[in-house]
């Protein structure tokens, strides 16, 4: 089923088809574990996957011919990947004029995604959606970006609260 | 020049047995902190670690219906791992076993905690 992929690997050259609902009910159902587990404290695993999940990210991305400019491209970097993974098609992002130095942040409002139903499911709940996708894949663009001008350069993620899944996903990624 | 949080934190490890005073953002990362000497420690790592701890010792109070836990105490072969809830941070006291008293810490934490949230 996973083809030429290595075990242990991940890889975006090989489609497979899988319904969007379920991979909305698997981001969905770990939300909610965490939630339930962890309480506010889920919040602080999105500072964890950004570290681990950024690495895959980066090396998955250019697999699908994905090509990360400088900090000033990211503008249209972003949108363009958040296109190319078929998660949304409508981003924006506001990129602080000082980009690289430590405390700029970067605004990324994602208007239409793939995950936005997981948003509703959550925001009925009342639980705040801190495992976004979105979120691990804005900060790891950001994080690549800077680290061609700062190699050890740290990103946090920060994402507002949404008063309705129907306004933008507002992510903040501030650099360390 | 100091702030007047570093100043609080500097005087909390003057406390025997204190290594290391955190303030922890609950989204995670570390606020500030103070040490006696040099810490080799992932801080982000150890940051979200301790706020996920902490939401996990929150939730089964909820659960239990025992209300918010007050201190959490962590006890290691050689070492304490004390935490306080400061509201939207979390204040978190390092400490060597062998020198420190428990009873001591705690109080230490529940005197420092207003003056930390008075001064953040």
């Amino acid at each position: 089923m996973t083809g030429g992929v290595k075990e242990g690997e991940f890889s975006l050259s090989e489609k497979i088809e899988v319904p969007s609902g379920l991979i909305n009910a698997i981001v969905a159902g770990y939300q909610l574990a965490l939630n339930k587990a962890l309480g506010a404290g889920a919040a602080a695993m999105t500072q964890l996957l950004v570290r681990d999940i950024g690495d895959f990210l980066e090396g998955m991305l250019e697999e699908i011919g994905f090509e990360l400019h400088d900090i000033a491209d990211l503008k249209e970097d972003i949108p363009k990947a958040f296109k190319m993974l078929g998660i949304s098609d409508n981003v924006e992002v506001e990129i602080p004029s000082d980009g690289e130095a430590s405390g700029s942040k970067y605004i990324i409002k994602i208007h239409d995604s793939i995950f936005k139903p997981v948003a509703r499911l959550l925001e009925k709940k009342g639980i705040k959606f801190t495992l976004s996708p979105e979120s691990f894949i804005a900060a790891a663009l950001v994080r690549k970006a800077i680290r061609k001008v700062k190699p050890d350069a740290q990103v946090r993620v920060k994402i507002h609260p949404q008063k309705s899944a129907d306004e933008p996903l507002v992510i903040e990624v501030i650099v360390r | 020049m100091s702030t007047p949080i570093q100043r609080i934190l500097g005087e909390m490890t003057r406390s025997p047995g204190v290594v290391a005073v955190f303030i922890v953002s609950k989204e995670g990362f570390i606020i500030e902190k103070a040490s006696t000497g040099t810490l080799t420690i992932d801080e982000d790592a150890f940051a979200a670690m301790l706020t996920t701890v902490y939401g996990a010792t929150t939730q089964l109070g909820e659960e239990l219906q025992i209300g918010k836990p007050e201190t959490t105490t962590l006890e290691y072969p050689g070492h304490y791992i004390l935490v306080h809830d400061l509201g939207e941070n979390l204040l978190a006291i390092l400490a060597d076993k062998s020198r420190a008293v428990l009873g001591r810490l705690r109080y230490e934490l529940r005197k420092q905690a207003p003056r930390i949230s008075g001064a953040l």
